[in-house]
């Protein structure tokens, strides 16, 4: 029997209709508030492409960027994703290990040159190239070599996107994120510590579908995501409209559900999509718990003070999000430098620059 | 039948959804292009989902479509070409709802992929059925 070519062959040889791929298309359109229209090309444009490379680089990270997406509440309509993508290289889920692992990346970034995805969790220390390594060998340094011949660097999680908690003051070991390194490859930015899987798995199927970078704010990130702040889509906002809220954590405005914004909650401040698309199989999310928004999706949120004291007290100036532009002027830089029509040219025609924001590569 | 708002759907919320139906009913009548709307994506309170559903009632159409990624129910509500879909997954989770305004909506129609490669199954069982009957002779 011969190999499947396409993601839609694969499919029908797992037993898996193209109804049921409409279904995830459907879902996935809704998830990324695009036209319903938009439906049967999505499911038509994943069915038709052979399956993504996918190299994982995981860097100064916890796992929780992994754990969010092979274990949210598995096994879910996001595990499709893994039957359109080929993971080639994760060094936490693959089999191979040492020398064979390496030659499963380079092998990877030689048979899919200019057509796989990197996907970056952790941020990359420069203070000292000792503090990460893999097989020897720095995470910058495996960054930029894997990242040079890429589609397109998705990178998950607020260590990669903006530094994280290894980035935080006093920075110990000179944590920077993917796009203080990596020049000449359009970059997508899904924040949070950890990301939301649906924000991951949607992107992917979005590329997947369409060969294009969805749109992106102007940090890099996903509108479809990352376009609304907790705070205006939070169902205690009537309350923060009224002036409802809660004092403490115990009082009878904290049982009875109102706003926790004089508790600290970061919500107003702070874009993501757990308001509407929450955990664990939408069970629920922090807030609906009763604690406060962290702003984890933000740039910097660890050092922007107390999470427990309200807005005004607590934030501090940003330190200047990094590569806002940059994410699109690298993807403009991308395209100018390649000749040959690719999938990965019409990526960065796609993530055109928003704004003008400059990077140091402090390598 | 009438698609105006009566007396259960004077919300103007609903009289928006259900003038948004009525101009894409009337547009895939004339010219055969077919709409969908995200009920995911609309703030409806369980109240107004009520009113809307007992506004478009049920037709005479009910399809089920299960497999290994989930399940979808469909049926056609009491305007013929208005469709209300409902997915879910694996774990009988909603994934979503939609309304489909179409002669048939896409997820119940084979794809030719799928029928092609329904031929050629079947041309090869037949195949298969009629060595074993020879072999029997």
């Amino acid at each position: 029997m011969t190999e499947p070519q396409t993601v839609g062959e694969m499919l029908a040889r797992k037993g898996i209709s193209r109804r049921a791929l409409l279904r995830y298309a459907a879902w996935v359109t809704s998830i990324m508030a695009l036209p319903s229209s938009m439906t049967r090309a999505m499911a038509q444009g994943i069915a038709d492409t052979k399956r993504m490379s996918v190299i994982w680089l995981s860097c100064q990270e916890c796992t929780a960027c992994t754990e969010s997406l092979t274990r949210s509440y598995s096994p879910t309509i996001d595990d499709l994703i893994f039957d359109f993508i080929s993971l080639d290289y994760h060094e936490a889920l693959q089999a191979a290990a040492g020398h064979q692992a390496e030659e499963a990346r380079l092998k990877a970034m030689e048979d899919n040159k200019d057509n796989y995805v990197v996907i970056v969790d952790g941020s990359i220390p420069l203070g000292n190239m000792g503090y990460s390594t893999v097989a020897g060998h720095a995470n910058a340094d495996v960054l930029r070599e894997t990242a040079e011949h890429a589609l397109a660097v998705v990178a998950v999680g607020s260590c990669a996107t903006w530094g994280g908690l290894p980035k935080a003051d006093p920075n110990p070991t000179g944590a920077v994120s993917v796009s203080q390194i990596v020049r000449n490859t359009p970059i997508i930015n899904i924040s949070g510590c950890p990301p939301i899987p649906e924000a991951m798995t949607g992107t992917l199927a979005h590329v997947l579908a369409f060969g294009q970078i969805p749109e992106l704010d102007h940090l890099g990130r996903p509108r479809a995501f990352f376009g609304n702040s907790i705070h205006d889509r939070c169902y205690r906002r009537p309350f923060y409209d009224k002036g409802l809220f809660a004092k403490s954590f115990d009082d009878e405005g904290a049982r009875k559900g109102w706003c926790l914004y004089e508790l600290g909650c970061k919500g107003p401040v702070t874009y993501n999509a757990c308001a509407t698309l929450k955990w664990n199989g939408g069970a629920s999310w922090p807030v609906q718990t009763g604690h406060g928004c962290l702003g984890c999706s933000e740039p910097d949120f660890w050092d922007r003070g107390s999470f427990y004291k309200p807005l005004p007290a607590s934030t501090e100036p940003l330190a200047t999000p990094l590569a806002a532009g940059a994410v699109a002027g690298v993807a403009a830089g991308a395209l100018a430098s390649r000749a040959a029509k690719t999938r990965r040219e019409i990526l960065g025609a796609m993530s055109k620059p928003k704004d003008a924001a400059d990077t140091t590569d402090k390598t | 039948m009438s698609l105006a708002p009566d007396k259960e759907t004077t919300d103007g919320f609903i009289q928006a959804i259900l003038a948004e139906l009525a101009t894409r009913l009337a547009e895939l009548a004339s010219t055969g292009i077919e709409a969908q709307i995200d009920l995911r994506s609309l703030p409806m309170d369980p109240p107004k989902r009520a009113a809307l559903d007992a506004k478009l009632g049920k037709g005479d159409v009910t399809a089920t479509i299960a497999d290994r990624a989930g399940r979808t129910e469909v049926f056609e509500t009491r305007y013929a070409g208005v469709w209300r879909l409902a997915h879910y997954d694996m774990h009988d989770t909603l994934l979503m709802e939609e309304i489909a305004i179409a002669p048939v909506p896409d997820i119940l129609r084979a794809d030719p992929t799928d029928m092609a490669e329904a031929a050629a199954r079947l041309g090869a069982e037949l195949a298969l059925d009629t060595k074993k009957g020879h072999a029997n002779d």
